[in-house]
């Protein structure tokens, strides 16, 4: 018997539990013998309470109940987000969990609708999703692709402080260890830099083979120990304060995360079966906390739960979130805006590289830290400008903020598929990493974009043809939505919360 | 439709033929007007075409007819490539075009097989490829609609008989073609307005595609960048004949490595396509004669090779294809592959402006990176090799990779997987093929392997051998299959 791989988890927040399920599940424990640290003391961020339709890969990958984690909590559906006065004051659209259309001929879809827009109506009838939300309807999709109602999917709404918990009793229940403790010092090897323990305020020292550093923002371990430095991406996602309150449960029981444009950054809501959550993510420079904290207060649809909570952070990506024997996950890795709901699609992803490029012995391959820093540094990448992109593509002049973002400088990545999205429609795919073709579109078209031209192949068929496709598509979606039961009755049916 | 109504293409072979069956196909009924201004043929009575699979599907989009492109090109099948010494002794993999080994409780089936294979398992990693057992059985699957899936097939042609029958389709869809000498570009405010014939008429046109081969005149024309050189062996030679056909038929070409280079036969129904790859500094070509596996027919060709690209094959309204592109190195068969990829390009980014091509820069990036992954895959066959008797060889060993084969070589090594690009051409098992093939075994595997139980893993990989064996059995033979393909 070889002596086990030690590996302890930094921190028990939602990055540091996630992590330690996935090892309870896919880890033989002893051969690794895995620990989390965590103080009582220290509460958690539980940002991510609105989250991507891969969270249920994640929970399906470690053998987690749907039904059974929804009602733990307190979870709704979510078919997309709705973006309210982003490209314009009076504006509004859904980025959708699904596709536009469906394939009606040899160009894409998106390039026929561009063709016939004029006559065709809004591109979001032709999306499933978008017109069952609109109706306040859930349902799950259907399994046979040929069915109209199987081209979506859909993700969750959740209370992230309810899921860490739920998943540190799943996971302590399948026999990863739990050590509580604030941290007072972390040692280095004198030579190699890598860390080698930790010691608790009770005088125990820790030490393990590989850390995995989900302390958050502070970056306990990546950042204070090992100075691994930021890509500091705040010039162009300027917004780098949150202030986050819940309200009781009112208006309508939406079936998406709504985010609505404001003075000097946004507001979010995230309906939750319990409650209601809410919060103002600005930019400091255009706004004081005394006044995002009351502006919040008076824009809530319920009664308010509690007195704000501010957050303070900045729009980056850690250098290196696999450095030497530490890999930094979560707030640790990098921050950037839940505008598009990635927090925790960042961490499961995380998790997921790590635990296929987990190292087993201390003498760590320097392939595995290369190819794991290559795919996150994909990852970050590919949201950071998704995400200036809503910020980029406005209208609005009645704010500094939005001033700014309009003649601010972006990344050349950005500028080139803004260039080529207005030329001809086009959008670059990827193998890897967030976010499809439907996306950009639903932003672009959202926002206010439109292309000049579209694929040439779209234009071969026949004008009669095309309409008479178009007009049957529209029905078919809206006959699906129809057919729908209300996302209220979906819930209460399927995962009520109890008392 | 776009404000392109004509497209002129200027050149010869496969390529130029290509190009206007697409473009015509495509955009006809729209009314783009296809004219095909064709120079003197420089296809050479011993050239073969070597396909990947995917050109099936081409065919199919094209409206082109297997059976016709079988018997004018005298055609065969191949499911893979066989590599013979590149590790000094008289070992050999195949690498198979088909899939190889099913997932393991949702895992990687290499991360299974690094694990069984360290403690002892006598399975190769391609005896879990079927479409490699029933290469190497002499075996192979036609599509049919229902039964055992088709084995993933490749052709071997002869050129111009290839050549010939894209021709007679382009005519047959409508394609103008007019022979000429010597086109010349007409060129207005750094764009190509027309191409000025031996006889002083002009032919106008919207957008041009070059296929006049190494030198791209019309291209050049426009731009005077130079081409960039991408060898990747001192390989600068090559001798180019027809051998005597082999019986039975195999099912792959085979590519044997020599002291200055390799050697390589390409199965075809009449004769054998054979390839001598050299360095001209080590080998002569009476030594090249010497190294063909089977007895020539006739005169063979010899030929010098530079593998160079043009780091921007569209520019202004011109777009070059083919080798006015691109001269890959021939190793491993990548050059139809990569006419079929400009020319798909081509056609999905159809230009919708005759005077601002805003397409241009998009196709020229994918086009590079579809480029650069296909050297790298060329290139981990001469960096692998183990030949340490041949200076050579040596060579090859020590040059410089790309930065993303040198990630895939190391990240395979460390734990069997494959980083995998955009812009991939190769699946991540036909890399593993290959890396395995060269000997390059992975140090670890995925630890969320040792929660499957090994008996249950046992069990899983007998039941998957059984099951190749078994539809092996069940195919039939290569001249069986060709003659049912060739009725059409």
């Amino acid at each position: 018997m070889t002596v086990p791989f030690r590996i302890a988890i930094i921190g028990g927040g939602t990055a540091g539990w996630m992590c330690a399920a996935a090892c309870a599940s896919k880890l033989d424990l002893v051969r690794y013998d895995v620990r989390l640290i965590e103080s009582d003391e220290i509460g958690i961020v539980g940002v991510g309470e609105a989250t991507l339709p891969q969270m249920k890969d994640f929970n399906d990958y470690i053998g987690i109940d749907e039904a059974e984690f929804m009602a733990a909590t307190q979870a709704t559906f979510k078919l997309g987000i709705e973006f309210v006065d982003w490209g314009k004051i009076g504006s509004r659209y859904i980025h959708p969990f699904g596709n536009f259309g469906r394939p009606i001929g040899e160009a894409e879809f998106f390039h026929y609708w561009l063709r016939a827009r004029d006559t065709a109506g809004p591109l979001f009838d032709y999306c499933l999703p978008i017109v069952a939300a609109n109706q306040n309807k859930f349902d799950f999709p259907a399994k046979d692709t040929a069915d109209p109602k199987s081209a979506f999917s859909y993700a969750y709404h959740i209370d992230a402080s309810l899921y860490a918990r739920y998943l540190r009793g799943w996971s302590e229940a399948r026999g990863l260890k739990r050590i509580e403790g604030m941290i007072t010092e972390v040692k280095q090897h004198p030579e190699t830099g890598a860390v080698t323990s930790v010691t608790l305020v009770s005088g125990e020292v820790i030490e393990a083979d590989l850390f995995v550093d989900c302390s958050g923002f502070r970056g306990l371990l990546i950042e204070q120990a090992l100075q691994t430095g930021i890509e500091d991406w705040s010039n162009w996602l300027p917004c780098d304060r949150a202030m986050a309150v819940p309200c009781d449960r009112a208006g309508d029981f939406t079936p998406y995360t709504r985010s609505t444009a404001r003075e000097a950054g946004w507001q979010w809501r995230i309906p939750l079966q319990h409650r209601t959550g809410n919060g103002y993510v600005y930019a400091s420079r255009f706004l004081s906390d005394d006044e995002a904290s009351s502006l919040l207060l008076s824009r809530l649809d319920g009664a308010a739960q509690a007195d704000p909570r501010g957050l303070r952070f900045k729009a980056c990506k850690r250098k290196k979130a696999w450095n030497r024997n530490v890999i930094a996950m979560g707030l640790a890795g990098g921050f950037l805006e839940p505008l598009e709901s990635t927090s925790i699609y960042l961490v499961q992803m995380a998790v997921a590289f790590l635990l296929t490029l987990l190292p087993d012995s201390a003498n760590i391959d320097p392939a595995l830290e290369r190819e794991y820093n290559r795919v996150m540094d994909v990852e970050y990448d590919r949201v950071r400008d998704f995400l200036i992109l809503h910020y980029r593509a406005t209208e609005r002049d009645d704010a500094e903020i939005w001033r700014y973002c309009r003649a601010m400088s972006i990344p050349d990545s950005l500028s080139e598929k803004i260039e080529r999205f207005r030329h001809r429609g086009h959008i670059h795919e990827y193998r890897d990493g967030l976010f499809g073709p439907p996306s950009w579109q639903a932003v672009f078209i959202g926002q206010g974009i439109m292309p000049a031209s579209q694929d040439a192949m779209a234009t071969m068929m026949p004008e009669q043809i095309l309409a008479g496709r178009l007009a049957d598509l529209c029905a078919v979606v809206a006959g699906a939505a129809a057919g729908m039961p209300s996302h209220a009755d979906t819930v209460a049916a399927y995962c009520p919360a109890g008392a | 439709m776009s404000d392109v109504r004509k497209a002129v293409i200027v050149g010869n072979g496969i390529a130029a033929a290509m190009a206007a069956i697409a473009l015509r196909r495509a955009f006809a009924q729209a009314g783009l007007e296809v004219t095909w201004i064709e120079t003197p043929s420089a296809i050479s009575q011993h050239d073969i075409v070597a396909s990947l699979p995917n050109l099936q599907t081409f065919h199919q989009l094209l409206g082109i007819s297997e059976a016709d492109v079988l018997r004018a090109g005298h055609g065969a099948f191949t499911l893979g490539q066989q590599y013979v010494g590149f590790a000094g002794g008289e070992e050999a993999f195949l690498h198979s075009y088909g899939p190889t080994g099913h997932p393991v409780a949702s895992l990687p089936f290499m991360q299974f097989w690094i694990k069984a294979k360290t403690s002892g398992l006598p399975a190769a990693y391609d005896d879990f490829g079927r479409d490699a057992v029933a290469a190497k059985n002499g075996r192979m699957q036609l599509p049919v609609e229902q039964g055992l899936p088709a084995t993933a097939h490749g052709y071997h042609l002869d050129a111009r008989g290839y050549a010939a029958v894209l021709k007679a389709h382009a005519a047959k869809l409508g394609v103008t073609i007019s022979a000429d000498d010597a086109p010349v570009a007409v060129v207005v405010d750094r764009r190509v307005s027309a191409i000025r014939l031996a006889d002083g008429q002009t032919v106008a046109g919207d957008l041009f595609i070059d296929a006049t081969g190494v030198g791209a005149s019309i291209l050049s024309a426009i731009d005077q960048a130079p081409s960039t050189d991408i060898a990747i062996s001192t390989c600068n030679n090559l001798m180019i004949a027809s051998g005597q056909p082999l019986r039975s038929l195999p099912l792959y070409s085979r590519i044997v490595a020599h002291r200055a280079g390799w050697s390589a036969l390409y199965p075809l129904g009449d004769r054998t396509g054979v390839v001598v790859a050299y360095d001209g500094a080590q080998l002569s070509d009476d030594e090249a004669v010497a190294l063909a596996a089977v007895p020539l027919i006739g005169e063979p060709d010899f030929v010098a090779l530079a593998p160079q690209h043009r780091p921007r094959p569209w520019v202004g309204n011109v777009v070059a294809i083919g080798e006015a592109a691109t001269v890959p190195e021939p190793l491993a068969a990548t050059s139809l592959h990569r006419l079929q990829i400009a020319v798909t390009h081509l056609i999905s980014l159809f230009p919708v402006r005759a005077d601002v091509m805003v397409e241009a820069d998009i196709y020229n990036e994918e086009i590079a990176a579809y480029h650069a992954r296909l050297n790298d895959f060329q290139a981990a066959h001469y960096v692998l090799n183990r030949r340490n008797a041949d200076a050579f060889w040596d060579v090859a060993r020590k040059r410089l990779a790309s930065a993303e084969l040198d990630a895939k070589i190391n990240l395979f090594a460390a734990r069997g997987m494959i980083a995998q690009y955009n812009q991939e051409s190769f699946s991540e098992e036909e890399w593993m093929a290959a890396f395995v093939g060269h000997g390059l075994m992975p140090r670890s595997y995925d630890p969320q392997v040792d929660k499957v139980p090994e008996q249950e893993v046992m069990a899983n990989f007998r039941t998957q051998l059984a099951s190749i064996r078994a539809e092996v059995t069940a195919m039939g033979t290569h001249e069986v299959a060709l003659a049912k393909a060739m009725q059409g």
